[in-house]
């Protein structure tokens, strides 16, 4: 699948490090706390833990949406905190992310919405109709280029949603999983989407409740449990070992 | 350039700055219409009244008809002066009659001899040089120059004039505050979509600018559909004008930079709504990382 390449500053500085993070709202107690990892290219790790654990919030430092409290965050080797804004945009162009509530613009088609990346990027609009048309095909979303995401079913929304975030050929992507709302046989196919990615390089975060899809594959977990975080081997390991 | 903003249709907020900133204008253009009017008429009542003046000879009829006749002689010679002539008593009786009927009873009047002076370029100089001329024949007569009436009529139309001005100031104060708060509005239905293009990567300057043309958009419509309302406006009340008595009020014109002023305000309300919008939506972003 031909998709859109973008530039990164150091490409081959790892796409996560974390050192000594930690991250509470406001004067709230710490949602996450001493945090310290690093996630190099090429990898992929589930992202599990209770409700509440500070799965989102840990996705939301890694997707810019918020900086740490203490600690350093370096996405590609930059210091997020001291990254200008316009480098932050910039880094942003080198992620996927997947919403749990998938961040649509109701607004636009099912093509506009993923065409965004690209376009806020500059690209131009030959490539954009190239690359979008392939991947919304090879999504099984064909004929529905021009559909609003209102007249789209939980599933074919998740699917918009997982274009967008892979049409720029991110470096690092994070999708925060929506329990339940594709069937297994799409849910096998985006995971192969997610996994063709990761062997092309891509670093790989799938947060997710579902059991069933950890022990599917053969990926490590990262387990986040009052606030703090530990890397735990692939389910489908721990059961081969017994 | 390409929107990834709703459409007007598509938001609540609609066509709220467009309408807005067509009934400003609106406000505005007869503003500034009745601002050059006033110009204009100013510039009328010059011309046609400071170019004229009347000497009043007293005195016994036949006496005063022949001092008359030596002013204007006296006058013609004058620099300054383009034409002087008697008034002939008969017609200055004819001008009573409608009032005071009986031509016996004004034949008995004992009314001044008038002398109809026109100025070929009035000016403090010229009026002194014809009060000297008048004084050396007849130092009685009396010089009636219009000055005095002119003067207050020119200060009122000149206080007409300023609270026109102040009209359109406060008119474009109305659109930029519009527009201000009518963008600050329009972001909380939008921020969503702020949210989502900061998320994929757009810069800051591309999200400003999508919000910024937008409204500039707006603002040109509106200022385009306010001046096409407004012309018909303008059309209709000179008509009016035209059908009253021409020495009373010259024909409603404007003069040309005023048709300049009004273009412009479109333009105005455009660059106003660009800058305001680009303002808020700069301070919404420094709010998110």
């Amino acid at each position: 699948m031909a998709l859109f390449r973008t530039k990164t500053k150091e490409p081959d500085a790892d796409p996560v490090r974390l050192d000594g993070v930690a991250f509470r709202y406001g004067n709230s107690p710490n949602i996450l706390s001493d945090l310290s990892l690093t996630l190099p290219a090429g990898s992929f790790h589930f992202l599990t833990g209770a409700s509440g654990a500070g799965k989102t919030s840990l996705l939301s430092l890694l997707y810019l949406s918020n900086l740490p409290t203490e600690g350093k965050l370096s996405l590609f080797g930059q210091d997020v905190a001291k990254a200008s804004r316009n480098r932050r945009a910039t880094i942003r162009r080198s992620l996927g992310v997947v919403f749990q509530d998938f961040r649509l613009l109701d607004h636009l088609s099912a093509f506009d919405n993923v065409a965004l990346p690209l376009r806020v990027a500059g690209v131009s609009e030959e490539n954009v109709k190239a690359y979008v048309s392939e991947l919304l095909g090879w999504v099984g979303l064909d004929g529905l280029f021009e559909a609003r995401p209102e007249v789209l079913s939980g599933g074919q929304k998740q699917r918009v949603a997982i274009a967008r975030a892979v049409v720029g050929s991110p470096k690092l992507i994070l999708a925060d999983e929506p329990p339940g709302t594709v069937d297994d046989a799409i849910a096998e196919r985006l995971m192969q989407l997610f996994v063709e990615l990761h062997k092309l390089g891509a670093c790989v975060i799938v947060a997710t409740h579902n059991e069933h899809l950890v022990s599917r594959f053969p990926f490590p977990r990262l387990h986040i449990e009052r606030g703090t975080l530990s890397v735990l081997p692939a389910v489908s390991h721990i059961e081969a070992g017994e | 350039m390409r929107s990834d903003l709703p459409t007007p249709r598509q938001s609540t907020m609609g066509h709220f700055i467009a309408g807005i900133v067509a009934v400003l204008v609106f406000i505005s253009g007869i503003a500034v219409s009745a601002a050059g009017s006033i110009g204009g008429l100013l510039d009328t009542w010059n011309a046609s009244v400071t170019g004229t003046l009347t000497v009043q000879v007293p005195g016994e009829a036949k006496a005063a008809d022949k001092l008359a006749e030596s002013v204007r002689d006296a006058l013609l010679k004058t620099e300054g002066v383009k034409r002087a002539g008697v008034v002939p008593r008969a017609q200055a009786q004819a001008l009573l009659r409608p009032w005071l009927g009986d031509a016996k009873l004004i034949a008995d009047l004992p009314l001044p001899a008038l002398v109809d002076v026109e100025l070929a370029a009035p000016s403090t100089l010229t009026l002194e040089r014809v009060d000297a001329a008048v004084k050396a024949v007849a130092p009685a007569a009396i010089i009636d120059d219009h000055r005095v009436w002119l003067n207050r009529i020119a200060e009122f139309a000149q206080a007409l004039g300023y609270i026109a001005f102040i009209l359109i100031g406060l008119a474009l104060a109305a659109l930029t505050l519009t527009v201000v708060f009518a963008t600050r509005a329009s972001l909380t239905e939008y921020t969503q979509t702020i949210e989502v293009l900061h998320l994929v990567g757009a810069r800051d300057g591309y999200i400003a600018s999508q919000f910024s043309w937008r409204a500039v958009r707006q603002a040109l419509w509106g200022g385009v559909i306010g001046l096409l309302a407004f012309a018909p406006t303008l059309l209709a009340l000179s008509w009016f004008a035209r059908r009253i008595d021409p020495g009373v009020l010259p024909p409603i014109s404007l003069p040309l930079p005023y048709w300049g002023g009004l273009a412009a305000l479109p333009v105005a309300a455009a660059v106003i709504a660009f800058v305001a919008a680009r303002a808020t939506v700069a301070r919404a972003l420094r709010a998110m990382v």
